[in-house]
């Protein structure tokens, strides 16, 4: 079973769609431990990922949606979900991807934030929600897996590495600021991120049926 | 030159910093800003998109510095190097320096001419200043990458000056000197300059680091040692000096906000309250004054004399006879022509090239077609008697000029009312009121003048011209230029309340104008007047030493000589030599040929004026536009493209040997040079030195010394001797580019043609060229080369010569001393850059566009 870019242009809207709906959180969680335009910036980037989608193959697709997100966003989001959306648009290639080419892209997409941001896992930002998640996805992928089994248990994951930063001390980014103080919140950046893969769910199962 | 992107979260943040940072680093630093996010950039954030374009327009090849705010700028800045060329991505930098501090100090070293590594190191050494001056909280550790002066052990040159500026060694002072030893260290590999405070014990430190020679602590009082390596080491220390001494008082930048927070010590001279430290003028004084545009430097304080031309009455009347009417019309037109021409030879014979050029750019309005095609159907549609229906015709013209969007093209409506006016009065048969104010010193002031008021303007008497309206561009300001009035433009209407023979003050550096001028300001413009003479005669001075740039190289400064009086104008205005003497003066207007003996002692006379310089002796150039009685050339359909020069002159091989024995003759008691001119094949040259040799054998043959030193040139003026240049130059031995001709012949452009003025202009980039290719290979030839058009005095253009290699020029006797200035207000790494640059422009008019961009306003 393969995905085609009109998979990967329901991927982008349901994730818009969840961003807006989730707005006052991400504004509130980023209040908390940094300057609370998490939640604003993501929907201005977003808004205009959405309207720069046409017809395009799934590389063009992504490739429109993070020159969209990297210019319209501000803040550090911008930047690390472009990049996100570049790298793993680069990695996709041909009008159809199946469940292997999928897991690809995603871990293009992480070693792309991981370049930029240079934040390894535990450091309490956006990467700790994405590692397990595009670890699950290559578990799927090698054990022969089917797409909404195995989307789920990435956003699963995600959202269990998301959860997992309300402990963590922040050491890169903005809430790297408030050093100890940052422990006990929850991340903004992985919170986005879990939408992110929950996204993909909600994309498959409109483009299902 | 390297160029700055500056990248914020806050839009008003960057636009606040950029004019701070002009301020400090001049206008020729390309500075980019990528700030805040959204439309319009009214977020907070940043944007790697924009981010990455501003790189591309910030950088001309020499790379690109980007400065960089809190947080997520860093990333920004990071995603948008992906999006850039390769190869500009290898010469971006992002540096980890202090936003503002690191901005100002790479800003001082870009301007200075400093390379990429030279801003990145000047940029992260921002901080080490205000450590110094805070040590309290932090440990007052240097940054590492801090340029501390290495001692190369021996140096070549060494001086010390004491610090007489009340800020010392401080924020722009700082610049400039951080710029000049730049500029040194620029021009010549591997040469350094650092500088110590004696007095405190700071140093030695970098002089080419902004950061690091402010942070040497060197305020009034102290004595500095600046020390130099390299060819021109002496050269550099002693300029440093001498900046330091003067306490950077020649400094003619705007004043700027005090750039640091230390109160001000009182000046040695007694600061009067009120008074800024760099204006001659008290605020107050400044608030009574009128401010209009600076024209041509200089002051006075004088009788007001005020001129209103008056307009001729135009009749209402109508013509019955439509034939007769446009019959006289024409007649008058024609006569009008005939005066202009006569007007601009006496122009052209006086050596006022400027006027004259401008007077012929009005001629072509007068026969341009279709304005009188719209006169004519004035005359014969609406039956208007000549003078409504010139009028008619001619305001239409101006009505077009006038709303034309073009700053240039909108200023051309002040020479159609100009030549409209003139044609006028001669048509209702009232003269023109020349203008004529008291023999006595005046000030002229009128609404606006007409460019054709000014080469009558009484030069003895006219102390200053001050104008209610106009602008610095128009012909006019020109011509004021060019005659060395004092000038200020558009003071305003109120300027036209003041009667004749009412006390005015002018301040033509500034652009001020005081009516009834109290003491107070009678004394100040007096002193402004007085010191402005002396600069002057300053410069009159320095135009009898050498012109060497900023970087250290000699340029030598001939003079176009046409006669014995230009030789002795030449030599009183410091020409090294002759670079053009033009010979027809000794053969034109006689029945004969002039004997060897008489062109012997004409010559002569020429060399001794400018002795001990060398004379550039140019064999007859005569064709068949200028033919000679006793030469009889036939009467072409096209003389440019005919016998002219070399070729007429081979073709009378006795009047050229008799030449050729006259120079030679010449060439045993002066260093004289002979040149060719219109050569397009090395045959001619070859037969020309058969010719040479076969003259010095009749010298020997008569006794006399035939072996005279005489070295043989030619006229680069053919595009077939510019293509050839490096087979030329393996039998000769030297170049000269005539630039006038090399542009005629290259653009297919005839220079007198009224449409084709654009292409007949020499910066038009194939004849840029051209002059490049005959550089590079008397280079390769180790021949000098020079260029004798008048380019050679542009402005725009003497800097792209030096970028090309030329390091030779010659120019009318009088544009001397100013393109000698010029030549020492440039850069050689600059000129060369600028020269590259300009190669891939457009057209001429896109070149000078381009050099107006890059060089500094005072220099364009």
């Amino acid at each position: 079973m393969s995905r085609d870019a009109e998979f990967v242009r329901q991927w982008i809207h349901a994730f818009a769609d969840r961003i807006e709906e989730n707005k006052a959180l991400l504004t509130r969680l980023d209040s908390a431990i940094g300057d609370g335009d998490h939640g604003q910036n993501m929907v201005r980037g977003l808004r205009a990922a959405r309207q720069s989608i046409e017809d395009d193959d799934i590389a063009g697709t992504l490739r429109k949606v993070a020159m969209s997100v990297i210019s319209k966003t501000g803040g550090a989001s911008g930047p690390l979900y472009g990049t996100f959306f570049l790298d793993a648009g680069r990695n996709a290639s041909g009008e159809t991807i199946d469940l292997s080419d999928w897991a690809s892209m995603m871990r293009a997409g992480l070693e792309g934030v991981q370049r930029r941001g240079k934040a390894e896992a535990g450091e309490k930002t956006m990467v700790d929600a994405l590692i397990p998640a595009i670890e699950a996805l290559e578990d799927a992928a090698s054990n022969d897996g089917n797409w909404p089994e195995a989307l789920q248990d990435a956003a699963s994951a995600a959202e269990e590495g998301m959860e997992a930063t309300t402990p963590m001390v922040a050491t890169k980014g903005r809430a790297s600021y408030l050093g100890e103080r940052s422990a006990g919140h929850q991340d903004p950046g992985a919170t986005s991120t879990y939408h992110l893969f929950a996204a993909a769910v909600d994309a498959n199962d409109a483009w299902q049926s | 030159m390297v160029g700055l992107v500056l990248v914020s979260h806050s839009r008003p943040l960057a636009d606040a910093l950029l004019p701070f940072l002009r301020d400090m680093s001049g206008e020729a630093v390309r500075i980019e800003i990528a700030a805040g996010t959204g439309d319009p950039d009214a977020e907070y954030g940043t944007d790697a998109t924009a981010i990455a374009s501003a790189i591309e327009v910030a950088d001309d090849g020499d790379g690109v510095v980007v400065l960089l705010d809190v947080g997520s700028a860093v990333l920004s800045a990071d995603t948008a190097l992906e999006f850039i060329d390769p190869d500009l991505r290898e010469r971006t930098r992002l540096v980890d320096a202090p936003f503002v501090e690191g901005a100002i100090s790479a800003g001082v070293t870009a301007s200075g001419g400093g390379s990429l590594d030279q801003v990145v190191r000047d940029a992260r050494a921002a901080l080490d200043q205000k450590r110094q001056a805070l040590p309290g909280d932090m440990p007052a550790s240097p940054s590492e990458t801090s340029a501390t002066a290495t001692d190369p052990g021996v140096w070549d040159a060494t001086t010390t000056v004491e610090v007489v500026n009340d800020h010392g060694l401080h924020a722009r002072p700082a610049a400039r000197f951080v710029r000049l030893a730049l500029e040194y260290t620029g021009a010549s590999d591997g040469a350094t300059v650092q500088v110590r405070d004696l007095t405190n014990g700071n140093g030695p430190v970098d002089a080419t680091s902004q950061s690091t020679v402010t942070t040497l602590g060197a305020v009034r009082g102290h004595r500095l040692q600046i020390d130099a390596t390299g060819d021109n080491a002496s050269n550099i220390v002693e300029r440093l000096a001498s900046l330091v001494a003067s306490g950077f008082e020649d400094e003619d930048e705007p004043p700027s906000v005090s750039t640091d927070g230390t109160s001000p010590i009182p000046s040695a001279t007694g600061a009067v309250p009120g008074q800024r430290a760099d204006s001659p003028y008290t605020d107050t004084q400044m608030e009574r004054a009128l401010r209009g545009i600076a024209v041509q430097p200089g002051a006075a304080v004088a009788p007001a004399y005020v001129h209103q031309p008056a307009m001729p009455e135009i009749p209402d009347e109508t013509t019955d006879d439509p034939e007769a009417t446009w019959d006289r019309l024409s007649t008058v037109l024609d006569h009008v022509q005939g005066q202009m021409d006569n007007q601009r030879s006496r122009l052209i014979d006086t050596g006022h090239t400027d006027a004259a050029d401008i007077l012929g750019a009005q001629q072509l309005l007068l026969a341009d077609p279709a304005l009188r095609d719209r006169v004519r159907s004035s005359v014969f549609e609406d039956r208007h008697a000549a003078p409504g229906a010139w009028m008619n015709g001619v305001e239409a013209v101006i009505e077009a000029y006038a709303s034309a969007d073009d700053a240039y093209l909108s200023q051309r409506a002040d020479d159609v009312r100009d030549v409209a006016v003139r044609v006028l009065h001669v048509l209702v048969d009232v003269p023109q009121e020349p203008i004529r104010g008291p023999e006595t010193p005046h000030i002229l002031i009128s609404r606006r003048f007409r460019p054709s008021d000014i080469p009558e303007l009484d030069g003895e008497n006219v102390q200053a011209v001050v104008c209610a309206e106009g602008n610095a561009t128009s012909h006019s300001a020109i011509l004021l230029r060019g005659r060395g009035i004092a000038a200020v433009f558009d003071a305003g209407p109120d300027l036209l309340t003041v009667n004749n023979g009412d006390d005015i003050a002018v301040d033509a550096l500034q652009g001020l104008v005081w009516m009834d001028p109290e003491d107070d300001v009678r004394d100040a413009v007096e002193t402004v007047r007085r010191e402005h003479a002396e600069a002057g005669r300053r410069a009159r001075a320095a135009a009898h030493d050498p012109a060497t740039t900023a970087s250290g190289t000699e340029i030598s400064v001939g003079a176009n000589v046409s006669g014995p009086d230009d030789a002795k104008e030449a030599s009183e205005n410091g020409a090294d030599g002759v670079g053009l003497l033009r010979t027809e003066f000794l053969f034109r207007d006689r029945t004969d040929a002039p004997d060897e003996d008489e062109q012997v002692s004409l010559l002569d006379r020429i060399c001794t004026a400018v002795s001990p310089g060398t004379v550039t002796v140019r064999t007859l150039d005569v064709g068949g536009d200028k033919p000679l009685r006793y030469l009889p050339l036939p009467e072409e359909a096209n003389p440019a493209l005919g016998l002219r020069g070399i070729r007429a002159l081979l073709r009378e091989p006795e009047l050229l040997r008799r030449q050729l024995r006259a120079v030679l003759r010449v060439a045993d008691r002066h260093p004289v040079r002979l040149m060719v001119p219109m050569v397009a094949t090395l045959e001619e040259i070859q037969k020309t030195r058969t010719l040479l040799d076969e003259a010095r054998d009749q010298i020997r043959q008569s006794g006399g010394n035939g072996d005279a030193p005489l070295p043989l040139g030619t006229m680069i003026e053919t595009p077939a001797a510019a293509l050839t240049a490096h087979v030329l130059a393996e039998e000769l031995d030297f170049f000269s580019i005539g630039t006038n001709d090399l542009t005629q012949y290259t653009m297919a452009a005839d220079r007198e043609h009224g449409d084709l003025a654009a292409l007949t202009d020499a910066l038009q980039p194939a004849v840029l060229r051209l002059i490049r290719d005959t550089a590079a290979a008397a280079r390769e030839a180790s021949i000098p080369v020079s260029v004798c058009g008048e380019m050679a005095a542009d402005r725009l253009a003497v800097p792209i010569l030096l970028g090309l290699g030329i390091r030779s020029l010659s120019v009318l006797p009088n544009r001397v001393p100013s393109v000698k200035a010029l030549v020492r207000s440039l850069n050689d790494t600059e000129c060369a850059d600028l020269a590259d640059e300009v190669l891939g422009a457009s057209s001429a008019a896109d070149v000078r566009r381009r050099v107006r961009d890059i060089l500094p306003k005072e220099t364009a």
